[in-house]
């Protein structure tokens, strides 16, 4: 059992309450027990966190690699309530995502919370998308 | 009265939030035209997914019902083992009083004295139970974490009876000689480390199930606040709506938070 890991050189890994780079070749590492592990690609910065879904994978992953977690759970909920409020068909990410967490499934949840930022970048690309459509017929117009 | 500075982030942002406005208006006129991509009736299943909201919350209601009972047992065993490390205790006490005297009849006193403490420990550990389930008399406690039961926390039971897991013989010889004396002091001390541990492992079960309990809690909240006030929109509009909240948040105190908090955390060494 346990979990195999491969790092690339340099990669870094977040382990417990410590980060691990690894030195200039590849390794395997195989690790066992309890503690939060979190691979360089999935940890978000909270700098990078400036979207509505981001944000919320951002308290997600604090209450992952936290020893309380509930230290958490208040900013969670307000990022949710105004996600949903602004877009209710973002309920079943959502939903899937305070399940993973209710089972204790924390990488699970941050999986989730990924497909959740995809599902936003979808719905904010058409408004941004509808946006520059706009702008560009108005272009058009003058052209013509 | 002086002048309110505005950083130039700050200014950014509040063009950025009047675009937003702007967008939205754009948006829902756009509505207005009929023209709707989209619509709720294009898709039930998030209808009936808002629908289910407050169902979902009783159900959750029910898990957080069975929680509190389990961590009541927790805290009962808990207690319990408290309690029996201070018997344990005196009886340490008893002991040592016993190996400063060389008078069999004190000795003798002392040694009926352990033995009495001895029964009350297995009386507290048969007496430390909540509804029926005691976790120090060799009942298993398994408490379900989520609505499907796929995930659940199962506390293993000891016997903290003096013929059990302490095992602390009854005194010997009436503590006549010295070696029947270091005897219990040994058999206390092992006791003394055993409780320990079980304490530690029930603490840290404990600790579990109240997280639980809280994101529970917490999600009954969201779920019965934001039930009613669900009002399903094309993609359009929750794009702008979008749109509009990333700005909102930049400016808002859980934004803030989230940036302090994961300062604190491990993540502050991944720069």
């Amino acid at each position: 059992m346990g979990l195999k890991v491969e790092l690339k050189p340099g990669e870094r890994l977040i382990l417990g309450e410590c980060l691990v780079t690894n030195g200039e070749q590849r390794t395997r590492l195989l690790i066992e027990g309890q503690a939060p592990i979190l691979r360089e690609k999935d940890i978000m910065l909270p700098s990078q966190a400036d979207t509505p879904a981001k944000r919320i994978y951002l308290a997600v992953q604090l209450m992952y690699t936290s020893a309380d977690p509930r230290n958490h759970h208040d900013a969670y909920f307000t990022l949710l309530r105004e996600l949903v409020q602004a877009a209710p068909s973002t309920w079943p990410h959502v939903s899937a995502i305070s399940n993973h967490i209710m089972a204790g499934e924390m990488y699970k949840a941050l999986k989730s919370a990924r497909a959740l930022i995809a599902y936003e970048k979808e719905l904010l690309d058409h408004a941004t998308g509808r946006a520059n459509l706009r702008r560009d017929r108005h272009k058009d117009r003058k052209s013509a | 009265m002086s002048d309110i500075v505005l950083s130039a982030g700050v200014r950014s942002n509040l063009l950025q939030l009047q675009q937003t406005s702007d967008l939205i208006t754009q948006t829902q006129t756009r509505l207005a035209t009929g023209k709707r991509v989209n619509s709720a009736l294009d898709n039930a299943i998030n209808f009936f997914t808002a629908q289910g909201l407050s169902t979902r919350a009783n159900d959750l209601n029910s898990l957080l019902d069975s929680m509190s009972t389990g961590i009541n047992t927790i805290q009962a065993a808990n207690n319990g083992i408290s309690a029996i490390t201070k018997l344990v205790q005196s009886a340490q006490a008893l002991v040592s009083q016993a190996q400063q005297t060389t008078d069999t009849t004190v000795r003798a006193t002392l040694s009926s004295q352990f033995d009495e403490l001895l029964t009350q420990i297995d009386q507290l550990a048969g007496d430390s139970g909540i509804n029926g389930v005691n976790l120090l008399g060799g009942n298993d406690l398994t408490i379900t974490l989520n609505e499907t039961g796929q995930s659940t926390v199962t506390i293993t039971a000891v016997n903290d009876t003096t013929g059990g897991d302490l095992a602390i013989a009854n005194a010997a010889n009436n503590w006549a000689g010295t070696a029947d004396i270091s005897t219990a002091a040994t058999d206390l001390t092992t006791a003394l480390v055993t409780l320990r541990t079980q304490s530690q492992a029930l603490s840290s079960n404990l600790q579990t199930v109240q997280i639980r309990q809280d994101f529970t809690k917490a999600m009954i909240n969201t779920l019965n606040t934001g039930a009613d006030d669900l009002t399903l929109a094309d993609s359009n509009e929750e794009g702008a709506n979008l749109l509009a909240l990333q700005t909102r948040q930049q400016l808002s105190t859980t934004a803030l938070s989230l940036a302090a908090q994961a300062d604190q955390n491990v993540l502050r060494l991944f720069r």
